[in-house]
């Protein structure tokens, strides 16, 4: 069990950041981004527990993340929350906290908003391939397709977003 | 644009990342589930539920509970066994059956009396006196065809062999009050014998 244990926290310290910004991404809302890559690690430790074999825990991550969000989406009082923050209402964080979200939406607001004008499907493959740097097969575990149709997704995607960056 | 151009554009969103504190405050939250759930496996369900029963007070209460609840049963037994014995006479349709079911009843109360308790006496009377109006009202003219005179001529053998031994059982046990009725119970049987022999 202790061996499981340290197993799990050196995956969860070498992909706790990415996994949040993949869900910062695409839920826009600090904690819910927080609840959620809460919940796709457990879900990874649960694995873990059962004695699941893990082959690619990164590409694992991102299929469970994308699982919750998902989730989150589908329930209709949640997507009323899809929105930038307000920062000025949000009193239970640290100033730490509230700079660093400053900072985020800041980036939301100038290239997200670009990235919004896309198709979805284009866009969830430039934000896995460049954002967050997973192999053709790793975004293929992700989104449940074939290698070869995301290569022809990502050059779609690509051709679509000359002029718009 | 190639795929330099863009991951380069991209590359600012690489900067989102939470606080230090953020992941800290996450692994903690993590790291109590999982010791959290670990405890509630050594515990299931219903013992967490039920886990407040094992305080002392409510031990006692839980004791109390059953104590009461068997004697209950056991009473209700007791109350219902009269219950079921006219439901089950009632059920037959004729006096024949319904006199051998009485009477069946009587001999399996004479069997297991109680001699130092009086009331299983009376019970016994009681239910011998059941038997005795109904075997009385053995008639083979209303109730042609559903019994024979063999069959009766029979019952009262019986029933008479049981009257004796009640008796008996009554005279030893030194138990006089019912002694006058049970003869003239004899004597209708020793009569009404007669006439089925005949």
């Amino acid at each position: 069990m202790q061996d499981k244990k340290a197993y799990f926290g050196e995956v969860y310290e070498t992909y706790v950041k990415q996994i949040f910004r993949f869900v910062f991404l695409r839920v826009n809302n600090t904690q819910k981004a927080e609840d959620i890559t809460s919940e796709t690690f457990l879900r990874f430790w649960r694995k873990i527990e059962q004695g699941n074999y893990i082959d690619n825990e990164r590409a694992l991550l991102y299929v469970i993340a994308r699982g919750i969000i998902i989730d989150y989406y589908r329930s209709k009082k949640n997507i009323r929350e899809v929105k930038l923050e307000e920062v000025a209402d949000d009193k239970q964080f640290t100033n730490d906290e509230i700079i660093e979200k400053i900072y985020l939406n800041e980036k939301i607001s100038k290239i997200y908003k670009r990235l919004a004008t896309i198709k979805k499907e284009y866009r969830e493959i430039i934000l896995l391939r460049f954002v967050e740097d997973l192999e053709y097969a790793e975004i293929a575990s992700v989104l449940g397709k074939k290698e070869v149709a995301i290569r022809v997704l990502l050059h779609r995607a690509i051709a679509t977003l000359k002029g718009i960056l | 644009m190639n795929e330099k151009d863009i991951a380069k554009k991209l590359s600012s969103l690489k900067d989102i990342t939470p606080s230090s504190q953020r992941i800290k405050r996450m692994k903690e939250g993590i790291f109590r589930e999982i010791d959290g759930k670990k405890v509630h496996e050594k515990n299931p369900v219903w013992y967490a539920r039920y886990q407040f029963l094992m305080r002392p007070q409510y031990l006692l209460l839980v004791l109390l509970l059953i104590v009461v609840g068997v004697f209950s049963i056991s009473t209700m037994q007791k109350n219902i066994q009269p219950v079921i014995f006219s439901a089950r006479i009632a059920l037959v349709n004729n006096h024949y059956e319904k006199a051998k079911l009485a009477f069946e009843e009587a001999q399996t109360q004479l069997n297991s009396i109680n001699d130092s308790d009086l009331s299983s006496y009376q019970q016994v009377m009681e239910t011998t006196t059941t038997t005795n109006a109904y075997i009385s009202h053995l008639q083979l003219q209303g109730e042609k065809g559903k019994y024979t005179k063999e069959q009766c001529k029979n019952l009262y053998q019986k029933y008479a062999l049981y009257l004796s031994t009640l008796n008996h059982h009554l005279q030893e046990e030194k138990q006089f009050t019912y002694e006058a009725t049970i003869v003239n119970y004899q004597k209708q049987a020793k009569s009404r014998l007669a006439f089925y022999k005949t």
